[in-house]
């Protein structure tokens, strides 16, 4: 539909969204893909509670992000 | 043609499913693009039930967009809604315009699946008809173009029946699908731009078939993001897997479908979500 149509969006800001997140107490390496922010927390990341999850989500779209994903690293304690 | 009047968007879901009796009386016979899915289980429920199954053909369009769990699943929904079926294979990936995965890839592909079910239509004297529902006229849509230049009928989003309403009646007709998430194709879960292939599909199909394995319930997308693998759950869901020991499963289950990298999208499982982090859509 006409309305639904993207304007061009505002260019995600990496910048913006680590001292949000710094903010939040979260310390994480930032890729962008598009509009969504993949980060990397390390070690063997837990997936935030609903609460935080909302502040995340809201940091990312005042950062010009659509949507915030939590990368899955390889566990420490994984075999070698 | 059908002489059922407009309803007011007010109409409950009873009152649109009489109005739909007597919409596929007027317009019968019909082949049904079946999908086995929510929509088009319920039309070919209520089809059989105006037309009798003389009046009805449902014809499910085979390719390797399409999980097989999916043809599976449609096969028996069909028969316990009494409906004819046929099986017909359709061949999108041939077609270098659909292969190319441009925003409007849709319309290449429901124009194969439409010239394959036309003359089957024509030599059954059939009208074609699918099972768009009237909250599918809001989203990104390229295939209803393809739909509407073939002549394809969408009594449903043409009486206001929302998801909800055909949720609803299905509950009432005892359908399995009634509460079945909705399963577009694979290559939905590739970015525009990213060529369509059958390993990248199957990539999708079996990274989905491993976390559906392992317990994911509800809605469930895996975006292909080239060696990155992007995981929507349902919101319940996401508070399900969020331990470090079952996210490490879940990676596990996905990396063993050939994906290198694994993400857990945090706002969920979002219909057309390439579309937003595309910008083909606002989100």
């Amino acid at each position: 539909l006409p309305g639904e149509q993207a304007g061009p969006p505002t260019a995600p800001d990496q910048s913006r969204l680590a001292a949000a997140l710094a903010q939040l107490g979260i310390a994480a390496a930032i890729e962008t893909d598009g509009r969504m922010a993949l980060l990397n927390v390390g070690g063997a990341p837990a997936l935030p509670d609903a609460e935080l999850r909302a502040a995340i989500l809201q940091a990312g779209r005042e950062a010009g992000y659509s949507s915030v994903a939590i990368e899955l690293p390889e566990p420490t304690d994984a075999p070698r | 043609m059908s002489t059922v009047p407009p309803l007011d968007a007010s109409a409950i879901a009873p009152d649109r499913e009489h109005a739909l009796l007597t919409w596929l009386r007027s317009n019968g016979p019909v082949l049904l693009g079946f999908s086995g899915g929510v929509d088009s289980a319920y039309l070919a429920s209520v089809a059989v039930e105006a037309l009798g199954r003389d009046g009805v053909l449902a014809v499910i369009g085979r390719s390797a967009s399409y999980p097989a769990e999916q043809w599976r699943m449609a096969r028996a929904v069909a028969q316990q809604c009494r409906v004819p079926v046929l099986e017909v294979d359709t061949r999108e990936l041939d077609d270098p315009r659909y292969a190319a995965n441009p925003a409007d890839r849709c319309y290449f592909c429901k124009a194969e699946l439409w010239s394959r079910l036309a003359p089957l239509a024509s030599e059954r004297r059939m009208l074609v008809v699918d099972g768009t529902n009237a909250d599918d006229l809001g989203d990104w849509r390229p295939g209803a173009r393809a739909a509407t230049e073939a002549g394809v009928r969408s009594p449903l989003a043409e009486l206001g029946f929302t998801k909800a309403h055909v949720r609803e009646r299905s509950v009432v007709r005892g359908l399995p699908t009634a509460h079945v998430p909705s399963a577009p194709c694979l290559a939905s879960r590739l970015p525009y731009g990213m060529p369509v292939t059958p390993a990248r599909l199957a990539q999708v199909e079996r990274a989905e078939a491993a976390l559906r394995a392992r317990g994911v319930t509800g809605d469930l997308r895996v975006r292909h993001h080239g060696e990155l693998a992007r995981v929507e759950l349902s919101p319940s869901q996401i508070d399900v897997w969020a331990e470090p020991a079952r996210l490490a499963d879940l990676r596990a289950a996905v990396l063993g479908a050939g994906f290198r990298r694994v993400a857990v999208d945090l706002r969920g499982f979002r219909s057309g979500s390439l579309n937003v982090l595309g910008g083909i859509v606002a989100g």
